[in-house]
């Protein structure tokens, strides 16, 4: 178990702050991160052998947040794979710009952040992200591409 | 605004964020332990009850001439009779060949003429077990290289082009659960005593290989919520045989906690 230990020391951190900025939530990332790697240990055998260890332990951490939040009944929350209304993106343009990052994200939709985070700060493919979300490849670019279309006007004044 | 620059200022925030408490790791390590414990109380009561339920069982059949456990030989497979009236069945002697993966856990018997080929079809979420059958199997995956040779990416498909008259393939896999739901939604059977969902459909998607029918196996795994599946792509004239003969080794599988 001694590999788990140094995965553990790579990827933990990287999973929970990485869940705490698409969640908003610091306390629910944790949970989902801490259950996420008790996941991964008890099946270490087989999760070591996977080509991407890490992948597979942040989707499972996501879909875990997923289902917490389903169960809470806070279906807003990455529920649904159906298009952004057009007022996430008006709420986009309209912010001011001059606003860090995290104001940026707190502008898009729960979707449209958790796809930036998993894909741009957790560097998972489109296939990983889309695993992890419960929607389709397609969804996923389209996803990504609105929510950027959103950064691109909070930040181009700051970065 | 670069996705380069969005990547930097992501990992920027990420880094801005409160640092992990001390103790997590034990926390997750100690928590890892006691589910891991419980598995092999699970493990323990399971296998008690199933010598206990062997026991019964020979007692039970001991007046009536004894019973013995074939682990792999031949087997008797009958099937309806497609030229007889409805009522008739054909009855086949069927040598059997044993396969085991301690990697997987998973054991099983199946006719010894099909022939067992291991190829790596390993995913983030899936890995291959073996491949079986009459039809002609290739690796599935195909690796691809940029023209200055650096690698492009490995992409996997099915192990089979097309099946012959005859023919059989069968894929087995293990799929790891990520959290999002049960293995097996809908169950309507069990095999080796877990949750099962079996389906036969004609043609199916083996159509694409010229399959006449397919059978697939979602096979739970508890208590991880992963599953084994099972495809088996037939191709006739003898359907109803070949059916039975992938029954058959359903019907073997043992599963190694």
């Amino acid at each position: 178990m001694d590999d788990f230990e140094e995965f553990f020391a790579q990827h933990y951190s990287p999973v929970r702050r990485a869940l705490t900025l698409a969640l908003g939530s610091a306390e629910l990332a944790d949970d989902a991160a801490q259950e996420a790697f008790i996941r991964a240990c008890v099946r270490w055998s087989r999760v070591h052998s996977m080509p991407r260890p890490a992948a597979w332990v942040y989707v499972t951490a996501t879909n875990i947040a997923r289902d917490h939040l389903r169960r809470a009944g806070r279906r807003e929350h990455l529920e649904s794979c159906k298009g952004l209304p057009e007022s996430v993106r008006d709420v986009a343009i309209g912010a001011a710009v001059g606003v860090d990052i995290r104001e940026a994200l707190a502008t898009l939709a729960p979707r449209q952040r958790m796809a930036i985070v998993l894909r741009y700060l957790a560097d998972l493919t489109n296939e990983e992200v889309a695993n992890a979300m419960g929607c389709s490849v397609g969804t996923v670019k389209s996803t990504l591409s609105s929510a950027l279309s959103g950064l691109r006007l909070e930040l181009e004044e700051t970065l | 605004m670069s996705i380069q620059s969005l990547e930097t200022a992501l990992r920027d925030a990420a880094a801005d964020l409160p640092a992990d408490s001390d103790d997590v790791f034990e926390r997750v390590l100690s928590r890892a332990r006691r589910r891991r414990s419980r598995r092999r109380v699970a493990v323990v009561v399971g296998a008690a009850g199933a010598l206990l339920a062997l026991i019964v069982a020979l007692v039970g059949l001991a007046p009536s001439g004894g019973s013995h456990v074939i682990v792999s030989g031949p087997v008797v497979v009958s099937t309806p009779d497609s030229n007889a009236p409805n009522t008739s069945t054909s009855t086949y002697i069927v040598p059997m060949q044993h396969f085991a993966s301690y990697k997987y856990g998973l054991a099983l018997d199946y006719p010894r003429a099909w022939h067992e080929v291991y190829y790596a079809d390993t995913g983030s979420f899936s890995s291959s077990i073996i491949f079986l059958g009459t039809a002609a199997i290739h690796d599935p995956c195909t690796t691809t290289y940029y023209s200055n040779g650096q690698l492009e990416g490995i992409s996997c498909s099915y192990a089979i082009k097309s099946l012959r008259p005859g023919d059989v393939f069968v894929s087995w896999f293990t799929i790891a659960n990520a959290g999002g739901g049960p293995a097996i939604p809908h169950p309507n059977t069990k095999i080796a005593g877990r949750l099962a969902d079996v389906t036969t459909e004609r043609p199916g998607q083996c159509s694409q290989f010229g399959g006449q029918e397919t059978i697939t196996a979602d096979i739970a795994e508890p208590p991880l919520d992963d599953k084994y599946e099972m495809l088996a792509c037939l191709r006739g004239p003898n359907l109803a045989r070949e059916d039975a003969l992938v029954r058959r080794m359903l019907s073997s599988v043992h599963i190694r906690t």
